[in-house]
């Protein structure tokens, strides 16, 4: 019996021993605790090059759908809401039918938002911690300068998508602007006005762009350097109507990149290593948009893995090109549609995707002199791309001019992610002529009107304490319907 | 009084004198209905507990004194006797069957206790219940068997698990699941590697006073799975075998013919013409030209298969049909073998069996096959000490899982399409050098393209195995009589391995060759306690104590890795494939530390109270807020106990019970699945720029996140009444408090939450189960039993007046299932087009009024947040089971019907095919849409513009979801002993089965099953399936 006695004294002392407090810490195995991330540089460039990939990642937006994919996706977006393509059957095609994508209750504004806030705040993390991490100052410039190009060009996307043009909306209300790290205290902030959002764009592109100003990508087409910065503060300044600004720093990207030319332009835009690309991102047998990208959507039969077989031209749109532009590679289908071989996938399907290149640089040069009455350098500039193309120059002045280098960026640039932004910027109606009406497309909008222009989604109307839930002017919400007339 | 007094210290002072004088007492103990001996029944003699068991043929013999007069026989599942010694003749007693069973003995949570005397909650459901329902996990088994618990079979894949509510939802965001414990155990592995007929019995613990020992993980109440232990000293040997074959439960909706699929998508594109504001004639020329195209392939052989007129040609004869659902859908076998072998000897018993289940359900190819086997062993090598085991193993191959897409697939596929490439030339299929048909892989579909599932099957067979190890093992020391000390080490072991494979030939993957998929899940967990128990009696009085340690520990390991390109067919491993296409790893820990106790008193069998209290540390939170406290007290008193009840001798059971305490739930959870770190601030890596390691913001820190606590009260009465009628009736109310919701924030923030306990809510009702024995004669039994359940779910507490939920809104004082949406009007007779209901708001006081409402057809007026009307709740009034069972000389028959009375559902998969969509076939419920002859339609016109309120939720696809299901049906035979004798077995049993039968409700006739998901929403779920079997039972 007495050794029972003993067994007992020690299953007691053994359930003692078991009680160490360091068993029940735990910690997870593919996450670090934030405090770790900002120690040093390294850890910095991680949070950056996490940016990165958000910018183009499944998901970023929180849809977990195939159409959210972050840059590609919005690109995608802005091209369904134009005249020029014919979305039949694939993906984004309520964006194409006008079927109320823009709506407050719809995952597409939602989307949209998430991707661009959850980038922000986490540029914000980079732009608030980078000077406290150990490692050289040049470095922590050039992360700093990329974050801050980040953040600027989040805020100027934000701006297009969710109001009206800059050039008649300065004073509606813009988006909420956040500097600083989100913390659980970070309440929601007020949209203030859509100056407001433009000067934030400004002052972070113009800070990173001294920033950047020695900074070297190397191969990394989708990084932020001192060209992208310019051809960013190009396209916001021709948001902004500021002409001379647009025309000079697009010129300055010019200066850098040569222009397409015809072997290449027609070589299926699937290479990141074409000279004329000055922004872009590569697919990888890791990193790619599977069957979800742009090739995978274009009917044209020349993509080796599957594809939706869904975009199609316009016949209004193919009838803008002479037969001899080089540009002309269409081929009537089945009796019924244009199809189009500008966007072919490489080999591999995981071919690179463009969103900036030296022609629409030209263009922006070209519309900003013709803007401002160069209308001799104007042409001259815009000519360089017509001769290159075989297209027939155009000899008109005046507004006609303005219009014939709108015209020459839709033949050129379409399908690159313009449509939407081009329409807005201009305030161009939508005027969907043609077999559009073949293909559940035929919607005609009114200029300004506000179906081009995304709600703020219910939940941020819901939860964001300084918006007024109500549809302006009696709250911070966007009309759905309706035309804008400007005050 | 005096005299009672003087006589027990006289039988005191005599003791040592009269043991002296032994004598022999014999008898022989009997069956009262039938007259056959019993083995094995228990004899103590009341004066020195001295004791022993009937032998094979009921007899028993004690060598007793003299002073001895009464013994206690005692036998399960009959009423125990006393009876007084007389003279020296055998005893012949004859025991009456306990009907009732008011002394059964049942597992409760860290012991067993008496189900007369049990001041919880809890169910228990026998092997018999379990045994009658065919499947292949046993959780489904319990449907309609227990009062308060809410089961939802709602998937037909063998070996899914169902979903299991026991009293309600007691949480919003965290885990709303059961704790699942097998033989005393939290059990993590998989519940499909169970074999149901190693199950005794299953005990359901519904409030505090039952669960409060499992604490931390015990607020959606406890199941308890026993299996069973060797109780024959001369052994038994038990064969069981089923096959059957199964179809669905409710059929689909019919799939529309070619001819009815192109008539409708002629009108569409017709309708969808004149709303471009085309005129009728011309917008019908364009439907008959490019019908063709919109279908993208022509099954006939004319080019304008329609005329005009919409009819179709008379001249145009169809070359081909897919039949998608005959092809896919085929009723296929189910086989099931089981063997055990179980006995007893003085010291040890042991239980060994076998099983082996082969499920072909009736999707081509599936398949769930599953190989157990068990030893239950135990063992006392000395009069202080005993050890024991019970060990399983099984292996289960599941050959394909049917995905939503799949089911979406079969539901909308049109005939249109063929199964098999057709070539026009030929007018025939197209055949492959071995003289088969070529799968159709959609390239002339509108939708579904690069894919068929038939083919899929045929070429990529992607099994998913699974491994399970459980074993319960312990050691107990008697130290002194009623002292025990017990050592608890059980271990739950399984792998889970995918082998997903895509051919490089056909489909989807050719372009690249082909890709092989492999992932892994291996999860280990321990639980060791330390247990130790005292146990004493004195006069009136009986104390029961607990107390014990435990400490439990998880790992989780993922590895997942893909490459890409085959060189040839053949082939399906990654070491033969060229390409890297991803890999992933992670692995998670989650740890329990626990004290906990219990205290049981009695007295006189009359008042009863326990007590319970433990105190959980988890590795779930934040060291500041990782320790809790959970506790219970209940209390009973036994009514017809008291010597003014005892008058009554037709009242065999009255008793009153409450109870009240204090259980936790720290399942969080990120989707389905569960979040061990909740509490931490983090960067998730693997954010990478291509070759760059990268990390983004995934969590903001949460230290105060702590446990959702569940107060839980319950206040019962059971009774058994004339040996016949047995029951109980309970009120429950169980207040989740603490709840985690995600704290909206605006997602600007980039955020659109944070994780907060802040909500509350209350889940109350009323429960009752009756079983009645009706006919309890030698020949005929017939039983019926009868539970039911209703229950309300209450948010008491939010973060906010209200939040938006999917299609719920949640609103302090109402259900969480409350559907809130803009109201459908029926359809507009002179358009043809959906009417919804506006509401019209004055804002001209400076306060939003609402002054009336009017009609729209525009849906996109109607998406703001007060457009929204209470729909329903999804949740049913009252729900439960209904079993007859009857039995006559050999013959038995049961039956079980399951009820769901109320609650609305809101049916996607029935909207999803009542508009046109390019390429997808719709229900036939759209050949009766509106057009302008058929004004009065019920359903709105046909239109491929007319689509803007696809998809688009309102009322109008909301639907009361009352049904009765028959859930079992049994027809059985035993083989008269004189028979079964002669073949040397001891019985021989045949029956039929049909599980599922018949299934009443609205759902059925829109071609939906009425078992959903809880939220009452569909999902394109693979449905459920009734099936038809026959098998026998043996035991030697």
């Amino acid at each position: 019996m007495k050794s029972i006695k003993h067994i007992f004294y020690l299953g007691i002392t053994l359930c003692g021993i078991c009680s160490c407090s360091d068993f029940l810490e735990t910690n997870p195995s593919t996450s670090v605790a934030d405090t770790e991330v900002f120690t040093t540089t390294a850890g910095a460039q991680a949070a950056l090059n996490g940016s990165y990939y958000h910018m183009r990642a499944y998901n970023s937006g929180g849809a977990d759908r195939q159409d959210d994919y972050g840059i590609p996706s919005i690109r995608l977006i802005s091209d369904m809401c134009g005249e020029d393509i014919i979305a039949w059957g694939g993906w984004y095609v309520y964006n194409y039918n006008y079927w109320g994508e823009t709506r407050a209750d719809i995952y597409r504004s939602s989307q949209l938002w998430t991707f661009h806030y959850r980038l922000i705040n986490n540029t914000n993390s980079i732009i608030a911690y980078i000077d406290q991490c150990d490692g050289a100052e040049v470095e922590k410039r050039h992360i700093k300068g990329q974050a801050l190009a980040m953040r600027g060009w989040a805020y100027f996307s934000l701006a297009q998508l969710f109001q009206q043009t800059y050039s008649i909306a300065q004073n509606m209300p813009g988006v909420p602007i956040y500097t600083e790290p989100t913390t659980e205290s970070t309440e929601g902030k007020p949209r203030g006005t859509l100056d407001n959002t433009y000067a934030q764009v400004l002052s972070d592109l113009k800070n990173a762009e001294e920033l950047l100003a020695d900074f070297d990508r190397g191969n990394n087409i989708n990084h932020f350097d001192l060209s992208v910065v310019e051809g960013i503060l190009s396209e916001v300044y021709q948001v902004m109507n500021h002409w001379e600004e647009s025309g000079k720093y697009a010129e300055r990207v010019l200066e850098k990149y040569p222009l397409t030319t015809n072997e290449q332009y027609l070589s299926g835009f699937n290479d990141e290593n074409t000279p004329s690309w000055i922004w872009g991102m590569r697919q990888t047998e890791e990193q790619n948009m599977s069957d979800y990208s742009l090739f995978a959507m274009w009917g044209n039969d020349t993509r080796k893995c599957f594809t939706f077989r869904a975009y199609f031209l316009a016949d209004d749109f193919v009838a803008l090109f002479d037969e001899d532009d080089i540009r002309y590679q269409f081929e009537f289908w089945w009796d019924q549609i244009y199809a189009s071989y500008k966007f072919r996938d490489n080999d591999d399907c995981r071919g690179s995707i463009v969103f900036m290149r030296s022609e629409e640089m030209l263009l922006n040069v070209a519309e900003a002199l013709a803007r401002q009455g160069k209308e001799t350098e104007a042409r001259e500039f815009l000519w360089q791309l017509q001769d290159l193309r075989n297209a027939r120059r155009s000899t008109s002045s005046g507004n006609d001019l303005i219009e014939d280098i709108l015209i020459e960026r839709r033949k050129e640039l379409y399908g690159e992610g313009y449509a939407l932004f081009d329409l807005l910027r201009n305030q161009k109606p939508l005027l969907r002529t043609g077999n559009h009406i073949n293909y559940g497309g035929a919607t005609t909008l009114a200029s300004r009107s506000w179906r081009f222009v995304f709600q703020l989604p219910n939940a941020e109307m819901k939860n964001n304490k300084s918006l007024v839930d109500g549809i302006w002017p009696n709250g911070d919400q966007n009309p759905y319907d309706g035309v804008y007339t400007p005050q | 009084m005096n005299k009672q007094f003087f006589f027990i210290l006289s039988f005191m002072m005599c003791i040592p004198v009269l043991s002296a004088q032994n004598r022999e007492v014999t008898g022989v103990v009997t069956s009262s209905d039938d007259e056959q001996p019993l083995i094995g029944v228990t004899v103590i003699d009341k004066q020195t507990q001295r004791g022993t068991v009937t032998n094979e043929n009921g007899e028993f013999s004690l060598s007793l004194p003299e002073r001895s007069q009464q013994l206690l026989v005692s036998y399960l599942g009959y009423k125990t006797r006393e009876v007084t010694i007389t003279g020296n003749q055998t005893l012949r007693i004859a025991l009456e069957p306990d009907v009732v069973a008011i002394d059964e003995v049942m597992v409760i949570a860290y012991g067993t206790g008496k189900k007369s005397t049990f001041t919880g909650s809890a169910t228990v459901i026998k092997s018999e219940s379990i045994e009658k329902i065919r499947t292949s996990n046993v959780t489904q088994a319990l449907q309609g068997q227990s009062s308060g618990v809410q089961v939802i079979n709602s998937s037909g894949q063998p070996g899914d698990n169902s979903s299991i509510l026991i009293r309600g939802i007691g949480s919003v965001n965290a885990s709303s699941s059961p704790l699942y414990v097998v033989d005393g155990v939290a059990y993590d592995g998989y519940l499909n590697q169970i074999n149901s007929a190693d199950v005794e019995s299953i005990t359901i613990l519904k409030d505090a006073s039952a669960t409060a020992l499992y604490g931390s993980r015990a607020a959606n109440g406890v199941i308890m799975i026993i299996t069973k232990k060797g109780v024959s000293e001369k052994g038994q040997i038990n064969f069981r075998s089923t096959f059957g074959f199964s179809s669905l439960a409710v059929d689909l909706p019919r799939a529309l013919s070619s001819d009815e699929f192109v008539g409708l998508t002629w009108l569409a594109m017709k309708n969808g013409r004149m709303d471009a504001g085309i005129s009728d004639a011309e917008a019908s020329a364009y439907a008959t030209d490019n019908l063709v195209n919109e279908l993208k392939i022509n099954p006939y052989n004319t080019n304008k298969p329609v005329g005009l007129d919409g009819l179709i040609d008379p001249n145009a004869q169809l070359l081909f049909s897919g039949d998608w659902r005959g092809e896919l859908l085929k009723s296929r076998m189910r086989q099931e073998y089981t063997l055990d072998i179980s006995g007893k000897t003085q010291r040890s018993d042991y239980f060994v069996s076998g099983g082996y289940v082969s499920d072909k359900g009736i999707f081509t190819a599936q398949q769930f096959e599953r190989f157990t086997t068990r030893a239950n062993l135990n063992y006392q090598p000395r009069a202080w000490l005993q050890t024991g085991t019970n060990t399983s193993l099984s292996h289960s191959i599941r050959k394909i899982w049917i995905d939503s897409s799949t089911i979406w697939f079969l539901r909308t596929i049109s005939p249109t399409y063929p199964v098999y490439e057709w070539d026009y030339e030929k007018g025939d299929y197209k055949l492959d050098s071995n003289g088969n048909r070529i799968y159709d892989y959609g390239d002339n579909r509108q939708t579904w393209i690069a894919w068929n599932p038939l083919a899929d099957a045929a070429y990529n067979p992607s099994p998913a195995t699974t491994d399970n190890v459980s074993s319960r093992s312990y050691i107990e020391l008697t130290f002194l009589p009623g002292l025990k000390f017990r050592t608890n080490f059980s271990v739950d072991f399984y792998l889970y391995s995918y082998d997903g494979y895509t051919n490089g030939e056909y489909g989807y993957a050719a372009g690249f060759g082909g890709e092989a998929y492999k992932e892994n899940y291996r999860n280990m967990s321990y639980t060791i306690n330390n247990l130790l128990t005292y146990n004493k009696t004195f006069a009136n009085h009986h104390l029961n104590v607990l107390a014990g340690q435990e400490a439990y520990t998880m790992k989780q390991k993922y590895l997942m890795a893909s490459k890409r390109g085959f060189p040839f067919g053949g082939l399906t491993e990654i070491g033969s494939a060229s390409e890297m296409n991803s890999m992933d790893s992670y692995q998670d820990n989650y740890r329990l530390l626990s004290w906990l106790s219990r205290i049981e008193y009695d007295y006189a069998d009359k008042y009863y109270i326990s007590g319970s209290f433990r105190t959980d540390g988890t590795s779930r939170f934040h060291p500041d807020t990782r320790w809790g406290n959970f506790w219970s007290i209940g209390a009973s008193w036994r009514i017809s106990n008291e010597e003014f009840l005892k008058v009554y001798p037709w009242i065999d059971n009255l008793k009153l019970k409450a109870s009240y305490g204090a259980v936790g739930n720290d399942d969080l959870r990120i989707g389905n699945a569960s979040n061990y770190y909740a509490y931490q601030g983090l960067y998730a890596t693997g954010m990478n720029d291509y070759n760059n390691a990268g990390v983004t913001i995934s969590r903001l820190p949460n230290k105060s996140l702590k446990w959702e606590s569940n107060i839980q009260t319950n206040i019962g009465v059971d009774f058994a009444l004339f040996n016949k009628l047995e029951g109980g009736v309970e009120w429950f109310n169980r207040a989740s408090k603490d709840l985690l919701f995600p704290m909206p924030l605006a997602p600007s923030t980039g955020f659109g939450s944070i994780d907060r306990n802040i909500g509350n809510v209350k889940n109350y009702g009323i429960e009752f189960e009756l079983h009645y024995q009706a006919v309890n004669r030698k020949d005929l039994k017939w039983t019926i039993d009868l539970n039911g359940t209703s229950y309300k779910n209450i948010i008491t507490k939010l973060p906010q007046e209200e939040m938006n939920s999917g299609y719920f809104k949640w609103r302090e004082g109402e259900s969480r299932y409350n559907f809130w949406g803009v109201e459908y009007a029926g359809v507009n007779p002179e358009t043809g087009n959906d009417q919804f209901w506006k509401n019209i708001y004055d804002t001209s006081s400076g306060e939003k009024v609402l002054t009336g409402r009017e009609l729209t057809e525009n849906l996109n007026e109607l998406t703001s947040d007060d457009q929204k009307k209470y729909l329903g709740d999804a949740l049913p009034k009252l729900f439960g089971g209904f079993t007859n069972t009857l039995s006559y000389k050999g013959i038995d028959f049961s039956l079980l019907i399951y009820y769901s009375l109320g609650g609305k559902l809101y049916d996607s998969d029935y909207s999803q095919m009542m508009s046109y969509r390019t390429g997808y076939s719709m229900h036939p419920d759209m050949l009766k849409a509106w057009t302008s002859e058929n004004t009065s339609a019920q359903f709105p016109r046909i239109s491929t513009a007319y689509a803007n309120t696809m998809g688009s939720y309102s009322s109008k696809f909301l639907f009361d979801n009352t049904f009765v299901r028959l859930r079992n049906i049994t027809l059985g035979y035993t083989l008269p002993k004189a028979i079964s004798g002669k073949i040397q077995v001891n019985s021989l049993r045949l029956f039929v089965q049909s599980d599922n039968p018949l299934t009443f409700g609205k759902a059925v006739g829109r071609g939906t099953d009425p078992e959903q998901s809880i939220s009452g929403q569909t999902n394109n779920r693979f449905p459920v399936t009734q099936s038809f079997s026959f098998g026998l039972q043996l035991n030697l």
